[in-house]
């Protein structure tokens, strides 16, 4: 688009512009200070016509509870993840979806990702990665309630600590860690977050 | 991205790519979008999966000026409303619904979503406005926003030069913009 489409922003904004055209404007607007100040205007003004109900008509009793709206969110993984990876994760988090622990986000927004199954004697976890290593999200069951563990990290010769989390009364935990793109070879959960206080409690591979 | 991170602090969180925030305003903003989309297409299924484009295109657009601009709700909304007529307008849409409504025919009289919409609006003092809009302005106004028509139906519909209808609307949006600022300056 490049001229200023400012027939089409109002259009835009009460629904009426079509697919591609509608796809094109806000692409151009993210880019163009000038559209962008019209058609936020024109946004602002649409959404005041809609009613401020916050409720479903005719659905007022089956309003999202806050699970729901986490299953939600975890679908969209359908939409954006690689099959495979999708398949592993949503067996996986089978039992984890009736907890309120957080869904991995970061796997939703993160089109290439990839994931581990860390085993050990006591509980379960899995670890979701960035292929470049830059992020990682770790989603555990069945630890010890209430204790502090750590997440490391095997990447070239040496071990390091990822970051510590913590588990829930029901010995669950969720985490979000970023760090510098690196190649992750290893991961292991341990008790604590001292890697000399004995062997790691779940580990990958 | 904290628990008490307010609206703004999120658009700012979303443009550094902070997925947690992406989270958050699902949380904040998934029942009134979901309440925008079921009141297009009187559906909980489709109206999820309009909600569920319009995070993503959020996602996609956390950069963008428009959102920071307009805020996140107003985005939101638009864009939620644009991703449910858009189901409206397929073909899978128009197919399904008719089965739908064969099957609501044996049971019950058929409640049509754009009749609850209009009983909604009137709710509104922006509604009240849209009243006192020229009637060609009103009515291309409703054509599009409440019934999903796109500018070349109403120009068909209306007999009139779609580069005209756009014009109309243009005028009939900028009114109504300058109403609001008179209710909420």
């Amino acid at each position: 688009m490049s001229v200023h489409p400012y027939e089409s922003i109002e259009t835009f904004a009460i629904g009426a512009l079509e697919g591609d055209d509608a796809r094109r404007l806000l692409q151009h607007a993210d880019q163009c200070p000038t559209c962008a100040i019209v058609l936020a205007e024109a946004m602002q003004v649409a959404a005041g016509l809609e009613p401020e109900q916050r409720r479903p008509i005719n659905v007022a009793s089956r309003v999202y509870s806050r699970a729901s709206r986490r299953r939600t969110l975890a679908s969209w993984a359908a939409g954006i993840a690689a099959a495979a990876a999708l398949v592993a994760l949503t067996l996986y988090n089978g039992d984890l979806r009736s907890s309120s622990l957080n869904v991995p986000v970061a796997a939703l927004v993160h089109s290439h990702f990839t994931h581990h199954a860390l085993r050990g004697t006591i509980g379960s976890a899995k670890v979701i990665q960035a292929l470049d290593g830059s992020w990682l999200y770790l989603i555990a069951d069945n630890l010890k309630p209430k204790s502090e563990y750590s997440l490391w990290e095997v990447g070239g010769a040496r071990q390091r600590e990822v970051g510590t989390f913590s588990t829930n009364s029901r010995g669950q935990a969720s985490a979000y860690f970023q760090q510098p793109a690196a190649k992750v070879r290893a991961l292991s959960v341990r008790a604590g977050n001292q890697v000399g206080t004995g062997g790691p409690e779940l580990c990958w591979p | 991205v904290t628990e008490r991170d307010q609206p703004a602090d999120l658009v700012h969180h979303l443009a550094l790519g902070n997925p947690a925030a992406l989270e958050q305003a699902f949380d904040f903003y998934v029942e009134r979008c979901n309440a925008v989309a079921y009141r297009v297409l009187g559906d909980e299924e489709a109206a999820r999966d309009a909600v569920q484009e319009a995070f993503l295109a959020l996602w996609r657009h956390r950069e963008g000026l428009v959102v920071k601009t307009a805020g996140l709700l107003p985005w939101l909304i638009v864009v939620t409303r644009n991703a449910a007529i858009g189901i409206v307008r397929s073909e899978a849409w128009r197919t399904r619904r008719e089965e739908r409504a064969k099957r609501i025919l044996t049971e019950r009289t058929i409640s049509d979503p754009a009749d609850a919409v209009l009983r909604q609006r009137e709710a509104s003092c922006l509604h009240r406005a849209l009243h006192a809009l020229p009637p060609e302005q009103k009515t291309v106004v409703e054509l599009a926003y409440f019934h999903f028509l796109t500018m070349a139906q109403i120009a068909e519909q209306t007999a009139t030069p779609v580069g005209t209808v756009k014009r109309r609307v243009q005028l009939a949006l900028r009114q109504l913009g300058k109403l609001l600022r008179e209710v909420a300056p």
